[in-house]
C-alpha cells in the first residue's frame, strides 16, 4: 500500500501540538486530541497510525 | 536484501514546506502494539519516544531506569529507559531496541544512533527527497 507523505495537505493549524490518528495509508486524519489516551479512546479499534504534530512557526533541532 | 527506498514526508514549517525522513513504525511491548511514525535522527544518541506512548504500551514506568535527556538548550528532562520491539515500515521482523521515553516531547519518536543506526544502514538523498534503509 502506498503511503501518503504529503502531510502539508492534511494537517492544519488546528492539529498543531496535538496527537492525530491517521488512516493506515496516512492520507486522512481520523481524529485528533491533546492526549494520546483520549485519542485512542476516540479511535477505538480502527487501524490508525498515530503522530504528534509539530507547530508550524518553530524551527526544530531534534 | 536490497536497499529499501522511502520518500521524505512534508509538513509546513513557517512559510515553507519542510521535508523530513519520516517512517512508519510498529512498536510492541509484551502483548501491546502501537503504530506511529518516527523521524530518523542521526543527531540523537538513542531512540527517544514520547512518554505518552509508554502508557499506550502499558509499560510500568516505576520499574524503569531513570535517565536525563538534554536537547540543545535545556538542562535535562527526567526520562526513563525501556526495551521495546520495533518493526520498521518495509521490513518484516521486529527488532529489540533500547529506547528512552521522554515526557512532553514535541514529536512521537526519534530514531537515534544506538540500536537504530547500528541495525540499519541509512542513506539520505535530500536533493531527491528520498532516503534508503538496508538491513544485513
Amino acid at each position: 500500500m502506498k503511503k501518503n507523505t504529503n502531510f502539508s495537505k492534511i494537517l492544519t493549524k488546528s492539529h498543531e501540538n496535538k496527537w492525530v490518528a491517521l488512516s493506515s495509508n496516512r492520507d486522512k486524519v481520523l481524529a485528533s486530541s491533546d492526549s494520546l489516551v483520549q485519542l485512542k479512546k476516540k479511535v477505538g479499534t480502527t487501524n490508525a497510525v498515530y503522530m504528534k504534530v509539530l507547530p508550524k512557526d518553530i524551527s526544530f533541532a531534534f | 536484501m536490497a536497499w529499501k527506498e522511502y520518500s521524505y514526508s512534508n509538513e509546513w514549517s513557517g512559510d515553507h514546506i519542510m521535508y523530513r525522513p519520516i517512517i512508519g513504525l510498529e512498536l510492541s511491548h509484551n502483548e501491546e502494539h502501537f503504530s506511529c511514525i518516527g523521524l530518523i535522527d542521526s543527531g540523537c544518541d538513542t531512540t527517544l519516544i514520547n512518554a505518552e506512548i509508554a502508557d499506550a504500551l502499558r509499560i510500568d514506568i516505576s520499574k524503569c531506569k531513570k535517565v536525563k535527556v538534554s536537547g540543545i538548550a535545556d538542562k535535562g528532562i527526567d526520562s526513563f529507559t525501556s526495551t521495546v520491539n520495533i518493526k520498521v515500515e518495509g521490513f518484516k521482523d521486529f527488532l529489540e531496541m533500547d529506547v528512552i521515553f521522554v515526557p512532553d516531547m514535541r514529536f512521537g519518536a526519534l530514531l537515534g544512533q544506538k540500536d537504530f543506526f547500528e541495525k540499519f544502514k541509512v542513506k539520505f538523498e535530500k536533493k531527491n527527497k528520498k532516503f534508503y534503509l538496508f538491513q544485513e
